[in-house]
Parts: structure tokens; sequence; C-alpha cells
């Protein structure tokens, strides 16, 4: 450990890292910190001073407390559901040789780049009251509305998110465990009960961690299908929408917010410490090994099922951007098209230059962020560590409400400003480009950077000449996911657009929640395609440069 | 004698682990100094504070006079050769080499002058244009030392270069590394765990273990006059026989090692001994002679039986009891081992009396 004084020594001498590290957190304190804290002090302000009179106003109207308990019972019931999903795909893929993995994983990436509330969108016109399939084919009437409704939703929805994380922890488990155990007389269910299950538990744990935190914070799906069934998120934006009441939105911001924020401590500081690193003497280059044909083909048989849904969600889409009425009349029609192109291009135009700001901001403070925490022993770098994974835990709505509560007023007036919304794009996604570094940085030996200095080069240079060209493909990985995740993102936008400064998927949202399907679809259509087409590109051009979605 | 590195006290510590414990040595203008011990002794950790990636917690280092205590590692101008080499990926081996020297402001001609000249001496000209990526194990080394040595540093720091070699190849490197350095005249710091390297590299040898400086000499000294039964056990075989001192004389000191066994050692002047004192006697295997024939020689023979053999190659290892000592022997040659009873002896010269006794 080094003492403060010794800390402070070093740092007069490295202006390049002090500045870094400044600017940093005076970044995160200003459009993270501030708003989190603004929306705190709302809450608890009163004509006279401090007051919980909200508090309790909040704890004697039923619908809000009711609509905090749906929340938490969504969260366990579609963690549940969605680690499970998650796990066989994850499952299948890493350790089962089936036919169409290239197919299962496209699918399980395609979700991932989607619109957040695709899900919820296409199962209303698929299976709604007037659904293609349960209105349509079977010819009954079928109530999507609700908890159960909401429960299938978010464990399509959020399943690839829990399959992403597994599949790191499978992949990292050595095949030769399960030989090993074989050859000590296991069968199959032992090596899986005995081996494989153990050493991925405290992945498991991690994956639902990250699902419950994207089940409480989500709003798009809810405000689309959960009817009745209220959660803290869809009232909170009634509360602003509806009353203007942004007190309790406050309050019900902060209490949604302990619940996350304690699933996000328990995932970076308990479980994530727990994975188990597999000790080997040498990598070893066994293959996978034979599984049983019943569990093939059950595996198969799931992945197949799962996906073929998420097809239909997607053909939906396509679909019902050019039939007349979808539910009633099923010809076909440009007239959605023509509405897109005349009120969404714009939208579409303002998403992609904001999205390539913001990724592009996201993807450089990211990476310089990662590069001082992990490469300057520095005082206060946990702090900075954290306050730079904390913003992906925090509900989209939460820091929308934040944004438009802080930069209202003086001092920093933004509202109604384009910057508003990259700004607040930017403290979102800076755990993307965060992430994209720290695992740029992890591949590059320490002694590289060493050798710079060593030869003669300060921190700046070092940066420039050596950490900054080894991490391209950390910068472009971290570009390419915070631009996809800022073209779709709609929870924190939605209180900061303007009709000027409009975005596609808010609108989106709002048609759909009209019963505009029609336009909601077409506009949906055009925007995936966008995202989709990125990556596609990116994909092609970069190869195997730039690892993206290597699921 | 001209001092290139001094360490005073130099204290490392790692939380409550002290890395490296109040070093205090001096290593010589244009030597090859080797620092050697035990993975986890604080060799590694000391090379780096050198070279300025450890903040001391106390003492001081000098670089040529200089006080670098606080200086930032890359003003200290020291050239170092990393254990995986640390090559830049994306950079061609000449922009590898060249690389020091754009923090030196060298005018471009000069440059390209000194690092063709320093691939010269190295025999990797031909590779100036490759990727590191592109090279085998031993050209990246090579390609490691031009670029440490093309800025002339005060200090070459060598951190275990040849452990990533194949065993042929890293006897081959490893005199050529000692060449290079007696041509430029430069002063080398050479890390290893490798004490056969070490004895085979070193003007100088530090033996460390547990942070500590153990003992600072001569390849031979270290080898064949340890101060301590670390250093004793550490490099090579070696016998540790307890002994009692018996008799001192300005010429010879008289040890008994157990019943009517009495050996005679050279007298030490630097090992004060008195009589009657508990002493720790250290023989190399290769010191003692074997005979099937009591040898005529006075004093220092002892009798025994062969116990066990092994064929070693150059070498044939015996294992002798004696009384209630059992002695290793190597022997060279002998195409048939001896066997049962059999004369030990060895000459004075060859022992050496560890003060201490564990």
């Amino acid at each position: 450990m080094l003492t403060f004084s010794k800390r402070t020594r070093f740092l007069s001498k490295d202006p390049t890292t002090i500045g870094l590290y400044l600017a940093a957190f005076l970044f995160m304190l200003v459009f993270f910190l501030w708003p989190l804290g603004t929306m705190v002090a709302a809450s608890v302000e009163g004509p006279s001073g401090p007051s919980f009179a909200y508090y309790v106003d909040f704890l004697s109207r039923k619908l809000l407390v009711n609509s905090f308990w749906n929340s938490l019972m969504m969260a366990v019931i579609s963690t549940a559901s969605a680690t499970v999903v998650g796990f066989l795909f994850a499952y299948a893929m890493t350790r089962v040789d089936m036919p169409g993995k290239r197919f299962f994983k496209g699918i399980v990436i395609l979700q991932l780049i989607s619109l957040p509330f695709t899900v919820g969108l296409s199962f209303i016109m698929l299976f709604g009251r007037r659904g293609l399939i349960t209105y349509g084919l079977l010819g009954r009437p079928f109530e999507i509305y609700g908890w159960h409704g909401l429960w299938m939703v978010q464990t399509l929805t959020f399943f690839p998110l829990a399959y992403l994380v597994l599949v790191g922890v499978l992949k990292s488990i050595d095949p030769a465990l399960e030989y090993a155990a074989r050859n000590l007389g296991a069968r199959d269910t032992h090596v899986f009960k005995d081996v494989v299950l153990p050493l991925s538990i405290p992945g498991v744990a991690s994956a639902a961690l990250l699902v419950a935190m994207n089940v409480l914070g989500d709003f798009g799906n809810p405000a689309l299908i959960a009817g009745d069934f209220t959660v803290i998120a869809t009232e909170a934006y009634m509360q602003i929408v509806g009353w203007g009441n942004f007190r309790m939105a406050a309050v019900l911001c902060n209490i949604l917010f302990l619940p996350v924020f304690i699933l996000f401590i328990a995932q970076k500081y308990w479980v994530s410490r727990k994975v188990y690193v597999t000790v080997t003497g040498a990598p070893t280059q066994l293959g996978i090994r034979k599984t049983g044909r019943l569990v093939k083909w059950f595996l198969f048989s799931f992945c197949l099922i799962v996906s073929s849904v998420i097809v239909l969600i997607y053909a939906s889409i396509g679909l019902g951007g050019f039939v007349r009425t979808w539910g009633m009349d099923y010809s076909f029609t440009t007239q959605h098209l023509d509405y897109v192109i005349f009120q969404g291009i714009p939208a579409i135009e303002n998403a992609l230059i904001f999205s390539l700001t913001s990724g592009l901001a996201c993807a450089i403070l990211g990476v310089l962020d990662a590069y001082i925490i992990f490469r300057k022993r520095m005082l206060g770098r946990q702090l900075l560590d954290f306050i730079s994974t904390l913003p992906a835990a925090v509900p989209g709505f939460i820091l929308g409400i934040g944004y438009i509560l802080s930069f209202n007023t003086p001092p920093l007036i933004l509202t109604a400003t384009p910057y508003i919304i990259i700004l607040n794009n930017i403290a979102r996604d800076l755990p993307t480009g965060f992430q994209a570094g720290m695992a740029g940085i992890q591949q590059i030996d320490v002694s590289i950077e060493e050798a710079s200095v060593n030869l003669g080069a300060g921190t700046f240079q070092t940066l420039r000449n050596v950490a900054l060209p080894l991490l391209k493909s950390a910068l472009g990985a971290g570009f390419i996911y915070s631009f996809i995740k800022c073209m779709t993102t709609v929870s924190a936008v939605i209180f900061l657009i303007t009709p000027k400064w409009n975005l596609p998927s808010p609108i989106i949202l709002g048609l759909a929640s009209e019963g505009y399907w029609g336009q909601a679809a077409a506009l949906s259509a055009i925007l995936l395609t966008i995202v989709v087409g990125t990556l596609l590109v990116c994909r092609a051009v970069a190869g195997k440069r730039i690892p993206l979605f290597e699921v | 004698m001209k001092e290139a590195v001094s360490l005073n006290e130099a204290t490392k510590k790692f939380g409550s682990v002290t890395a490296v414990d109040h070093a205090t040595f001096a290593v010589e203008d244009q030597s090859f100094t080797v620092l050697l011990g035990p993975s986890g002794c604080g060799k590694t950790t000391l090379l780096r504070s050198i070279a300025g990636f450890y903040d001391l917690d106390e003492g001081q280092i000098l670089i040529k006079g200089r006080d670098v205590t606080n200086v930032p590692p890359h003003k200290r101008n020291t050239g170092m050769v990393f254990q995986n080499y640390a090559l830049f990926p994306h950079m061609k081996v000449f922009d590898n080499i060249a690389y020091g020297l754009r923090f030196r402001q060298f005018p471009k001609a000069e440059a390209e002058q000194r690092v063709r000249k320093v691939a010269g001496m190295l025999g990797i000209e031909h590779l100036l244009t490759r990727f590191p990526a592109q090279l085998s194990g031993g050209e990246q080394q090579r390609v490691a030392v031009a670029r440490a040595l093309v800025i002339e540093p005060e200090v070459l720091l060598l951190d275990e270069p040849l452990s990533n070699l194949d065993a042929k190849v890293r006897v081959h490197v490893r005199v050529e590394l000692k060449k290079i350095q007696q041509q430029l005249g430069i002063t080398a710091i050479h890390v290893t765990h490798d004490q056969e390297e070490a004895l085979a590299i070193g003007d100088k040898i530090v033996v460390m273990n547990k942070g500590q400086v153990i003992q600072i000499g001569t390849p031979t000294e270290i080898y064949f006059k340890p101060k301590a039964r670390f250093v004793a056990d550490f490099i090579g075989t070696i016998n540790l026989l307890k002994a009692t001192v018996v008799k001192t004389t300005a010429k010879e000191v008289l040890l008994s090692v157990g019943p009517e066994m009495v050996l005679s050692a050279s007298t030490d002047p630097e090992v004060a001994l008195s009589d009657g004192q508990d002493a720790t006697l250290s023989i190399r295997p290769e010191s003692i002679e074997i005979s099937s024939e009591k040898p005529t020689r006075e004093g220092n023979v002892l009798h025994g039986e062969v116990k066990d053999t092994i064929f070693m190659g150059a070498v044939t290892r015996y294992f002798v009891q004696t009384g209630d000592l059992e002695l290793i022997a190597d022997v060279q040659g002998s195409d048939v081992p001896l066997k049962g009873s059999v004369y030990v002896s060895v000459d004075s010269s060859k022992l050496h009396i560890l003060p201490e006794l564990e």
C-alpha cells in the first residue's frame, strides 16, 4: 500500500493521470450523481425543511404500494424463468453438439440488440384481444394484459442477458473436468450434478441478479402489456405525465432504487468474487463430450420452440407495418410506411446523430476510465470503478426523472436541448464503454506499458503510442455496443424528448400504447433494420479484429 | 571501485508482506550482477524498484551517484528486458527498437543509425521490418535486448529474460548476453532463480531469501564458501555436517563430526571460531574422493560403505554411510561403480565452515 503522501508525490509527477482522473470524476458527479441526488432531495423536500410527507402519502396509497410489490413479484418470477431459459440455451450452445447453433445464437443476439419492448409490442399483435394467433387463428379472445402476459414477455426479453453471462461461465469450465469425472466412474447425470452445476452456480447467481435489476427497471414492456398490473416504473411515469407530481415520482424512484442498488452491490462485490477460476496445469484441447441423445434432442427442441416464438415476434413486426388494420383488415398497404417516412425520419436522424455522438464519447471515456482505474494506483480508484459501473444498474426512467429535476433550473439548464439527451445517453452507457475498455486492458500485459515507460515515455505518451493503439478493438466494441443501445433506448429519454428533439423508440411506444399497431410496427421495423444492419456491417468490416457478441 | 547502482536500506512492502527488507549493497560499474533466489524472495521486486515501477517504503536508490528514489521510471534511464520481452505488438521490430530514442530527441538519421548498429551487434538486421508476432522466442529476446541497449542506459535490467527459452538456446544466449555486456562495458543487473545460470554469467551474485540479502560474492565464493545454510542449500547439492570445533590454529581448524571422526578445514579469516563451538561443515559432492584402497594422504579420510549409486552422465553419484553420516559424493568417469567398503577423503581447502548451526 502506498501511503497518502507517496500517492500525492507520485501524482504531482503525472499530470495526465490526474487530469483524466479528475475529468472522469467530475463528469460522473455532474451527470450521474447529481441527478440521483436531486431526486433523493426532491422526495424529502417539504415547505419547511426536510419532510417525509410524500413517503407517508405513498404508504397510504394502496395502488402505489401494490405497484411496488408487483415490481418485486415480477422481478422474482421473470428472473427465475429467464435464468432457466438462459441456462438451457447456454448449456446447449457450449456443451451439446446440435444442429442450428448459428441460428440460435443469431436469435439471441437479435434479442440483445432489439428495442427493449419489441416482445411486448408483438405479443399484443400476436396474442392480444385481436391477436393474429389467438383471435385470428384460434378464434378466441385471449387476455394477454396482466401479470402472466408480462411474465412471458419479460422472460423472452431478458433470457438473452442471462445467456450472455452463463455462456461465459460455461465456456470457462474446462471440459477436462467432465472427462475426469467420467473417468472416475460418474454417469452423465452425475457429471452434470457434481461438476457442471456446482461450478456454474456463481455464474447463475450473477446472471439472475443482472436479470432482476433489468426487470425491475424495465419500463416499455409493462407500459404496453401490464394492464391493471401496475409496476413502479409505469406508476412513476403516470405521476409525471398524468399528474405532474414530480415529488411522488421521485419517491417511487427512490423506493425502487433501493432493491436495485442491493442487487447491484450483491452482483458486483459478492457473487462476482465467488466465480471459480478453474486451476489447471496446461490448457486442454479436448472437445466437448458427446451428450446423450435424449438430452440433446430435448435441448434442441427447447431452443427451437423459443427461437420460433422470437422469429414469430419479428415476423409480426415486419408484417404489421404493411397491413391496413392489424386484427381487422390484413390487406396490404404502404400507408404506415408513408407516415413513418413523414414523421419518423427526422426522429431517426436525431437518433443517429445522438447515438453516434454518445457512442463515440462512451467508447473513449470508457476506455480512458478503465485505463486509469486498472493501471494507475490512485486514491479513490475503487470509488471511480463503482460509479462507472453503477449506471448500468440504475433504471433508465430513474435517471431520466433525475435529469429533468436537475437540469431544469440553474446552474445548468439543459432541458429541451439535444445535449440533455446525449449526456444522459453517455452517463447511462458509460458502463458499456467501460466494460469494453476493461476487457481490452486485461488482454494487454502490463509489462508492455512498463516497457514504454522504462524507455522514457510518460503516461500521456504511453497512452498515445502504446495503450490506445492496442485498445483499438476495445474502442470499436465500446462504440458499437453503446451506439446500438442509444438507438433503441426508451425509458430514460422518454422524459427528455421534445417535439423538436424526438426519438423513434418513444414514438413507437406512444403509437403502440394508442393502438396504432401498423405505424408502430413500421417504425420498429425500420429502426431494427438500421440497428441490425449496423451490426452486420461492423462485423463484416471489422471481422475478427473487433469481437462483437461472440456468444 | 566505481558504483553504478547503490541501494541503501531499500525496503518495499506490499500490505503486511515485506518484499524487500532493508537491502543494502552496491553494484560495481561495468559489472554483471545477478540477483539470485527462490521465487518470492524479492529479487524481481528489487529490480522493479530500481527501474522505478515500485516506490520504496524506506531507503534510497542511487544510479551513478544520483538519488533516483523519487524519480519517475521514465526519467531513470534504465533499460529493462522483461521476462516476456514486452515487445510492442503493433510496432515493427525497427520501431520497437527506436521507441526509446523518440523521447531522447535524436535526429531521425542518427536514430536510424543507432538502431541499425545495435541490431547489427545482435544479428537481427534482417528482422527490422517484421512484427514481433512473426519472430521466434530467441529472436524476440534479441529485439528486447536491442531495444533496451539502444538508449544507452545507465544500467541494463534483466528480469529473467532467459526463462522463456529452450534449455539449449538458453545456454547459448547467456554466453552471448555476457559477451555483449563486456563489449559495451555497461552495467547489468540480472534476475534469475536458476543457480547454474547465475554461476555461469555473474561477476557478482546477490543471493536473496525472504526479502533479505543473504550473501554477496563472486560465483566461486558463493559456491564454495556459502556464509549461510540457505545459500549452501539453495545452490547445487551439498553435504552439511553438524560439527564441533575441537581446535583452531592459524592454518587449520579441527572439527569433530562424530565419534572418532575428526576433519580438518583451512582457516577462513572471516569466520571467527572458538574451541568447543558448534558449527556446520559444508562439502560439495564433487570435492569428495572415493577409493577402495586407503588413500595415502594424511587426515580427512573416513571409512564407509556405499549404500547406493546413481549414474548421472558426466558423474556418478555415491551415497556413502560413514558412522552416523550419509555423504553424497560425485565422482567423474567410473564405468564400474565401486561397491561395499570404501574410503572417502576430502582436501581440507574444500571444507567450509558455516558458523551457524541449524
